[in-house]
């Protein structure tokens, strides 16, 4: 992944790692809301009560990875994470390439 | 430089340069021998008084090799005087390392030239590196234009003939980039080399093709065999490829400029947007979020149709396509579709013409590349 992590910015590092997490969080969140609201169940008072916590929300992550200045540590985390994502759906779809490259490792 | 006038003596006298005679001029000057030095001289002018080997694959055991493992034992010497590590040393004089010819015979003159050491091949000589088949039947010598200055050469079967040099069993591998961009470059040349001086269609192998010679079969042998089972195939491919290049082929679009397309023109996203704008913040958001999923729908529809459409404009200017998969690009752009067209020389110009079409259309980019050997077009038979 990558994470570059060295003695002088750690703090760093380990603040770009925890808010990504968050920010994933976030996104699955926001994910289930979309669901709630679609599915008709919520009144319009409650689905503007929604949106506007998530609006919060992302404005708060947005404050605090420009304060702290990690937003390139955050999305060279994200972007580690989905092409790990990427890698592992690929081998599911395509099972062969799966065997070809695990026999060639042994190899 | 006392070595040079005591060949230089013994020339004069028609004398052979060899060691009985060196050392009979070094005892007459009453002179104390050093052997390391006496075999590596004596090998080395041994060198310059002959006429440059013919086929290099046929000597197991040229003067040139001598000539290298006695400085290395030179080299090992001195080391070892000098307090270095004994093992580095030994570790070089018990490996040979195959250098080539041409570079050695410049380098052996000044005695304190290092030996010449490349990552990757050691161990036994006995496998040849292909480089293609060409469709006419010539043995033939391409000269020291390959990997490492290999000499590159031809080995014939009837009417087709393998491209190859000779070198040990091992893959070319290197962690140095620069080195391996070169080994590529070689590789590329060499095609072109044979193209132009046979006038012949060509086979590419890919990279690292290395034939090993088997238990009692020599190399050779072996490609000729390999020659022979596949004739018929190789044949019919290399007609296929006859006269025609491939074509890389990428189609990229602005995901940003197609989005804002789509969102001007399209009925249920522009209405929705409208209803957006009217709403409370909060709801707003929420609604937002659908636009942007429909948004993602109709990208996704709109880069199918663009697909088969191109597809079908290409494919009607060339003679073979092949899909490739998609890569990652860095600078916003997304690819749409990577193909490996085969084309026949006369017809790149409609391609071209076809392609300059597509990018003038606002959003797309056209990544055009070649020509370059059909590696795409021929599939490699097991060897």
């Amino acid at each position: 992944m990558p994470l570059d992590i060295n003695e002088d910015n750690l703090k760093h590092g380990v603040l770009g790692l925890v808010m990504a997490l968050v920010e994933v969080i976030a996104d699955a969140l926001k994910h289930q809301a979309y669901r709630r609201v679609e599915s008709g169940r919520l009144t319009d008072l409650e689905v503007e009560r929604l949106g506007e916590a998530l609006i919060e929300l992302d404005a708060a992550i947005e404050e605090i990875k420009e304060q702290q200045g990690i937003a390139e540590s955050v999305k060279a985390v994200r972007d580690g994470l989905d092409s790990i994502v990427n890698d592992v759906v690929d081998r599911l779809i395509n099972p062969d390439r799966w065997e070809e490259e695990a026999k060639e490792q042994r190899i | 430089m006392n070595w040079l006038y005591i060949a230089l003596a013994l020339r004069e006298a028609g004398r052979e340069i060899n060691e009985k005679n060196m050392r009979k001029v070094l005892a007459a000057m009453e002179v104390q021998v050093n052997e390391a030095e006496l075999r590596f001289f004596t090998s080395a002018m041994a060198i310059l008084s002959m006429p440059k080997p013919d086929n290099k694959a046929d000597e197991s055991y040229s003067p040139v090799e001598e000539a290298q493992m006695a400085q290395r034992q030179w080299d090992f010497e001195e080391s070892a005087a000098a307090g270095r590590l004994e093992d580095a040393g030994r570790e070089q004089f018990s490996s040979p390392v195959k250098t080539p010819i041409e570079e050695k015979i410049e380098s052996i003159a000044p005695a304190e030239s290092p030996v010449i050491q490349y990552a990757g091949q050691t161990g036994s000589n006995d496998a040849l590196y292909i480089y293609g088949i060409a469709d006419k039947g010539v043995s033939a010598r391409l000269g020291p234009i390959g990997l490492e200055g290999s000499e590159v050469y031809t080995i014939p079967y009837n009417s087709i003939c393998a491209v190859v040099h000779d070198c040990c069993a091992q893959p070319y591998q290197s962690d140095d980039n620069e080195v391996v961009k070169a080994w590529v470059l070689a590789h590329q040349k060499v095609l072109d080399a044979a193209v132009e001086r046979f006038d012949a269609a060509i086979l590419p192998m890919g990279f690292d093709t290395i034939i090993r010679g088997k238990e009692e079969m020599e190399r050779k042998q072996v490609v000729k065999d390999w020659l022979d089972q596949n004739c018929e195939d190789l044949i019919k491919k290399l007609t296929r490829i006859k006269g025609k290049q491939e074509f890389g082929v990428q189609v990229l679009w602005d995901p940003k400029i197609v989005a804002g397309q789509i969102t001007e023109t399209d009925d249920e996203i522009r209405e929705l947007g409208e209803e957006t704008k009217e709403k409370p913040r909060g709801t707003a958001y929420m609604n937002k979020q659908k636009l942007d999923k429909l948004l993602k729908q109709k990208m996704e529809k709109m880069a199918d149709k663009r697909f088969k459409e191109f597809y079908a404009r290409i494919k009607g200017c060339v003679d073979d396509i092949v899909v490739e998969k998609t890569k990652k690009t860095e600078n916003g752009r997304q690819m749409l579709m990577n193909l490996s067209c085969l084309v026949e020389k006369g017809r790149v110009q409609g391609l071209g013409e076809e392609l300059e079409g597509i990018e003038n259309m606002e959003g797309f980019f056209v990544r055009f590349t070649g020509p370059w050997p059909p590696y795409s077009f021929v599939t490699p038979a097991k060897i």
